[in-house]
């Protein structure tokens, strides 16, 4: 009987398995109101959940909008590039 | 100067003067990042902060191709709503600007792309946004064009907040 072949774990199933984080991060021209809209119009966020996370991103630097797997999270990402914010993939903890 | 609704589809900017006129023919001049690698580097930001070389490649390959066609759009909305501001008559030193509501939405993306870009090609931190617009020379016209370039979203934004 022949030996079960195995397969070995890639690296790209591996990245595909975690989830991901889109982060927004922080800079000192984009508008208060403006990255609030962006979020409603993005995620979907009520407005209190989007001012929620324009204040973090404000006052701590950086806000993780949104997690998930990786495919839509790069999508997150193009999008908000798409409105000028400083967004970045990260792998969640 | 101030931004009047005038009807569902239209709203009114003004009075202009020349300067503010002139500022309004710059957005798209100020919004192009040639020549400054910090300016282009914040229009076009890594998705990675950089810690993927190859993903980051990807990405200026096949997505920052369609971020360069969407952002030229929203400028070229903006060209077309002014290209024949201030008109010739009658002569004026002020004049109020017309835009249709259905618009503004690529005034707010051009209007953006215009501040990012001189923020960065000026090195403008926290500082100089929240500091005084004082002194002289093309970073403060610069700073004041951010300033003017913002008020003139948060107008914007309001408009559309009330639809």
């Amino acid at each position: 009987m022949p030996e079960p072949t195995v397969i070995e774990q890639t690296d790209t199933d591996t990245l595909l398995d975690v989830p991901w984080n889109v982060v927004v991060h922080n800079d000192p021209v984009n508008l208060m109101n403006y990255v609030t809209r962006v979020f409603i119009k993005v995620f979907g966020f009520t407005e209190q959940r989007a001012e929620k996370h324009m204040l973090e991103v404000h006052q701590n630097g950086r806000s993780i909008v949104w997690t998930g797997m990786r495919e839509r999270a790069e999508a997150y990402v193009q999008q908000l590039h798409g409105h000028l914010l400083l967004a970045t993939l990260e792998k969640a903890e | 100067m101030k931004v009047t609704r005038i009807d569902e589809q239209t709203i009114a900017i003004g009075p202009l003067d020349l300067f503010s006129t002139e500022l309004l023919h710059q957005i798209h001049l100020s919004a192009n990042p040639e020549g400054s690698r910090a300016a282009r580097e914040r229009l076009y930001p890594s998705p990675t902060h950089g810690e993927d070389a190859d993903f980051d490649q990807d990405w200026n390959d096949y997505v920052e191709p369609d971020l360069v066609d969407m952002f030229a759009t929203s400028i070229e909305v903006i060209e077309s709503d002014i290209a024949d501001f201030p008109p010739a008559r009658p002569a004026a030193d002020h004049h109020t600007l017309h835009l249709p509501i259905k618009n503004l939405e690529a005034w707010i993306h051009g209007l953006n792309q215009a501040r990012l870009a001189l923020a960065a090609r000026h090195g403008f931190t926290e500082k100089e946004m929240d500091g005084p617009l004082t002194g002289e020379g093309l970073d403060a016209l610069a700073l004041f064009q951010v300033h003017f370039y913002g008020w003139l979203q948060e107008c914007f934004l309001r408009v559309l907040r009330d639809e």
